[in-house]
C-alpha cells in the first residue's frame, strides 16, 4: 500500500508528462511492433523454406500442360496430373515427390470467396502450420466427412476470427456438374492468424522464390486422407497444381539421376532448392534494404526520444528524491520508486499495443486501418515486453548509474541547483 | 551517542584539494544541546552531514549508538538516517506540492510502520510544533516559519534520538527564528540529541554546548557560558 502511494505520488506532479510518456511509449511500441512484423513477414517464407527440410529435392514446373490444360474440365486436368506424378515416381532416381495440396472451394456462411486445402502429412512435415492458437494436423486428426464431430480443420485468415477452438461449423460444397450441394461439418483444431500462408505451389518461372511457393488468404486446411480425398472430389471440385516437388535419391547412381534430369529437362523446367534459396536470400535482402530502413529508423528515433524523456522525467523527479534520501530512503529504493513509476506507464502502453495488435486485424477488415502486411502474434507480446524491458533498463540504468557515484547530500546539492 | 574520532574528510583532488574537515575528535552524549558554529566554509556543515550520514568521510572512525558507520552500505545508512536521525534544512526540504500531514508522514513511508499508526504520528508531531490544523493544505500554502516546523514535523515524527538542523533559521525572521529555538529547547527538555549548525550567536546561544569550527578543525568545544 505504502509502495503504491509513493508511486502514486511519482504521479501526481507529472500529470501531463505521465500523459506524454504513455503516448510515447505506445507510439514506439507500435513503430516496433510494425518494424519487427514487416521484417519478419519478409523473412517467414525463407524461413519456412529453409526449414522444410528439402534440401535433395528439385521444384520441378511441367510444361507439358501447356495452356490447353486450362481449358480441361478440373477433375480431367487433375487426373492428368496424377498420371504425370506416377510417371515421375517410376524413375529410380526419384525418391519420393511432394506434390501440390488440393484446393477447392466452399460457401461459407452463404458467402462465396473462401476454400478448403488438403495437407498431406509430407507436406505438413516439411512446411508446418503457423499456429497461433489450438494445434495443428496429425495423424491423430479426424478426417471422416461421415463423423458427426465434423472434419478436423485448422483455420486460416479473419474470415473465420469469430470461430473458437473446439467449434463446429457447417460449408456448404458445390460440385463442378450439377446444382446439388453438400453442406460439411468443420471442426477447429486450430488457427493461423493473418497473414495465413499456404503451400499452393502454383508458381512457375526461371527464377522461382520462396514467398511464390505459397498463398495467403482465408481457407480451411484439412488433413488429406484418400478417403476424404474421395469424398470431396465427388461433392465440390478440388483443384492440384501441377508443380511439384521430387526428393532426387543422393544414393542412387549418376546415370539415374542423368536419366531423371534429361526427362525433366525435356518435360519442363526445374529448379534445385539450393537456387530458389539463393534467389529468395537476394530477393529478400532486396526487399528488406527497400522497405525496413524507414521502420527501422522510426524505431530508432522513437527508442532514442522515449529513452530521453524518460530520463529527463527521472531528472524532474530528483529533488523529490533527494528529500526522500533525507528521511531516510536508499539509492535502491528511490530508484525503484521511478522504474516502478515508468514501468507502469510502459505496462500501460504495452496493454494498449496488445490490444491493438489482438484487433488489427478486425480494424483492417474493416477498413479502420491501412497498414501494410506484417507478421503480429504472441511473439510479437513477447518482443514488446523485451523492448520495454531494454527501455526500462536503459532509463533508469542511465540516470543510476550517475547518481550512485554522489553521497546523498551531493544528489541533494545537486537536485537544488 | 555520537562519538567520532580523528575524522577527516576532503573534497576534490590535486591541487583543488581543499580539507574540509581535518582529525575531527568528538563525543556527543544522548540529550544534549549542541551549537556547532564557524565561518563560511569552515567545516560546519560538512560536519553535520557526515553525522547524518548523509556523506561520506577518509579517514577516521565515526560511532552512531555503538554502529561503526564507516563500513555501512547505502541501503544500512538509509535505514539508520530512517530509525535515529531527524534533519532540518534552511531551506526546508518540503514535497511543496504535497500536503502537510504526508510532508510528516515522509519517514515512515520508507520503514515498516503501518499507514495507519503513520498517520497518527505525524498528527502527533504537527501537534508538537503547532501545525494541527494545516494538515491538509500542502506546503507552498504555508509561510517560512511554518514550513520550517513542518520540517520539525517530519524530522521528529518518527522518533528519532537525534535531530541535526543546518542553518534551521537562515530564512527567517527574528521572531520565527526564536520560536524555532524554543521548540528546539522543548524537544531537547524531552530528550532529543539536538544538533544545530549555525552562524546565529543568537540561536548558538540557546543551546547548551557549543562547537566552534574553523579550517575544518573543533577549536573551541565548551559547554554554553564559558567564554
Amino acid at each position: 500500500m505504502k509502495f503504491l502511494k509513493m508511486i502514486g505520488n511519482f504521479y501526481s506532479r507529472n500529470k501531463l508528462s505521465s500523459v506524454v510518456l504513455l503516448i510515447l511509449f505506445c507510439a514506439a511500441m507500435l513503430v516496433a511492433n510494425f518494424a519487427i512484423g514487416r521484417y519478419r513477414y519478409f523473412t517467414y517464407t525463407q524461413k519456412v523454406f529453409c526449414n522444410s527440410g528439402l534440401d535433395h529435392f528439385v521444384y520441378f514446373m511441367p510444361a507439358g500442360f501447356g495452356p490447353d490444360a486450362i481449358t480441361l474440365p478440373p477433375d480431367e486436368y487433375s487426373k492428368k496430373v496424377e498420371d504425370y506424378h506416377r510417371k515421375i515416381k517410376s524413375f529410380h532416381a526419384v525418391r519420393s515427390i511432394i506434390s501440390a495440396p488440393w484446393n477447392g472451394s466452399f460457401t461459407f456462411q452463404n458467402a462465396a470467396g473462401s476454400g478448403y486445402t488438403l495437407y498431406r502429412d509430407e507436406l505438413l512435415k516439411a512446411f508446418p502450420l503457423r499456429i497461433t492458437s489450438g494445434r495443428s494436423l496429425d495423424a491423430d486428426s479426424n478426417s471422416d466427412p461421415n463423423s458427426g464431430g465434423g472434419i478436423d480443420a485448422v483455420l486460416c485468415g479473419y474470415l473465420y476470427h469469430n470461430i473458437k477452438i473446439g467449434d463446429t461449423f457447417t460449408v456448404r460444397l458445390h460440385p463442378y456438374k450439377s446444382s446439388q450441394y453438400t453442406d460439411v461439418k468443420i471442426h477447429a483444431i486450430g488457427k493461423m492468424d493473418d497473414p495465413a500462408y499456404t503451400v499452393s505451389l502454383g508458381f512457375g518461372g526461371t527464377k522461382v522464390q520462396a514467398d511464390e511457393l505459397f498463398d495467403r488468404g482465408s481457407v480451411v486446411i484439412l488433413r488429406e486422407t484418400p478417403k476424404l480425398l474421395a469424398f470431396l472430389q465427388k461433392n465440390s471440385t478440388p483443384q492440384i497444381s501441377e508443380n511439384f516437388f521430387i526428393d532426387l535419391n543422393p544414393e542412387s547412381t549418376q546415370k539415374e539421376r542423368n536419366d531423371c534430369v534429361q526427362y525433366l529437362d525435356r518435360q519442363g523446367r526445374f529448379v534445385t532448392y539450393d537456387k530458389i534459396k539463393t534467389d529468395t536470400e537476394k530477393a529478400v535482402s532486396r526487399t528488406l534494404k527497400q522497405e525496413l530502413p524507414m521502420p527501422f529508423f522510426f524505431l530508432f528515433v522513437s527508442t532514442i526520444s522515449l529513452i530521453s524523456i524518460s530520463i529527463l522525467f527521472i531528472y524532474k523527479n530528483l529533488r523529490q528524491n533527494s528529500i526522500y534520501y533525507l528521511c531516510g530512503c536508499s539509492r535502491k529504493k528511490c530508484f525503484g520508486y521511478m522504474a516502478a513509476g515508468i514501468g507502469l506507464i510502459s505496462v500501460a502502453a504495452g496493454g494498449v499495443n496488445i490490444i491493438l495488435m489482438k484487433n488489427i486485424g478486425f480494424l483492417v477488415w474493416n477498413g479502420f486501418l491501412s497498414v501494410d502486411p506484417m507478421i503480429v502474434d504472441q511473439k510479437s507480446i513477447l518482443l514488446i515486453v523485451l523492448y520495454e524491458l531494454l527501455v526500462l533498463f536503459l532509463s533508469i540504468g542511465i540516470p543510476y548509474t550517475v547518481y550512485r557515484r554522489f553521497t546523498p547530500i551531493e544528489t541533494y546539492r545537486r537536485a537544488q541547483q | 551517542m555520537i562519538r567520532v574520532s580523528h575524522l577527516f574528510k576532503s573534497y576534490g583532488t590535486g591541487e583543488n584539494k581543499f580539507q574540509a574537515l581535518a582529525d575531527v575528535n568528538l563525543d556527543i552524549p544522548d540529550g544534549s544541546f549542541v551549537a556547532v558554529q564557524g565561518k563560511s566554509g569552515a567545516g560546519k556543515s560538512t560536519l553535520l552531514h557526515i553525522l547524518g550520514c548523509l556523506d561520506d568521510f577518509e579517514k577516521g572512525e565515526y560511532f552512531l549508538d555503538d554502529v561503526n558507520v564507516k563500513n555501512l552500505k547505502d541501503g544500512k545508512l538509509a535505514k539508520l538516517r530512517n530509525q535515529k536521525l531527524g534533519f532540518v534544512l534552511q531551506d526546508f526540504s518540503l514535497i511543496n506540492h504535497k500536503s502537510v500531514l504526508f510532508n510528516a508522514m515522509l519517514p515512515m513511508f520508507f520503514n515498516t510502520t503501518p499507514l495507519k499508526e503513520m498517520k497518527q504520528k505525524a498528527r502527533n508531531a504537527l501537534k508538537t510544533v503547532g501545525l494541527a490544523e494545516q494538515e491538509n493544505k500542502t506546503a507552498s500554502q504555508l509561510s517560512g516559519g511554518q514550513r520550517q516546523r513542518v520540517a520539525i514535523a517530519r524530522a521528529i515524527a518518527g522518533n528519532p534520538s537525534i535531530l541535526l538542523a543546518d542553518e534551521p533559521t537562515g530564512a527567517l525572521d527574528t521572531g520565527t527564528s526564536k520560536q524555532i529555538m524554543e521548540l528546539f529547547s522543548k524537544l531537547n527538555r524531552q530528550g532529543l540529541t539536538v544538533i544545530v549548525v549555525t552562524h546565529d550567536d543568537t540561536v548558538a546561544g540557546c543551546c547548551n554546548r557549543k562547537i566552534i569550527i574553523q579550517d575544518g578543525k573543533i577549536i573551541r568545544d565548551s559547554p554554553n557560558g564559558e567564554g
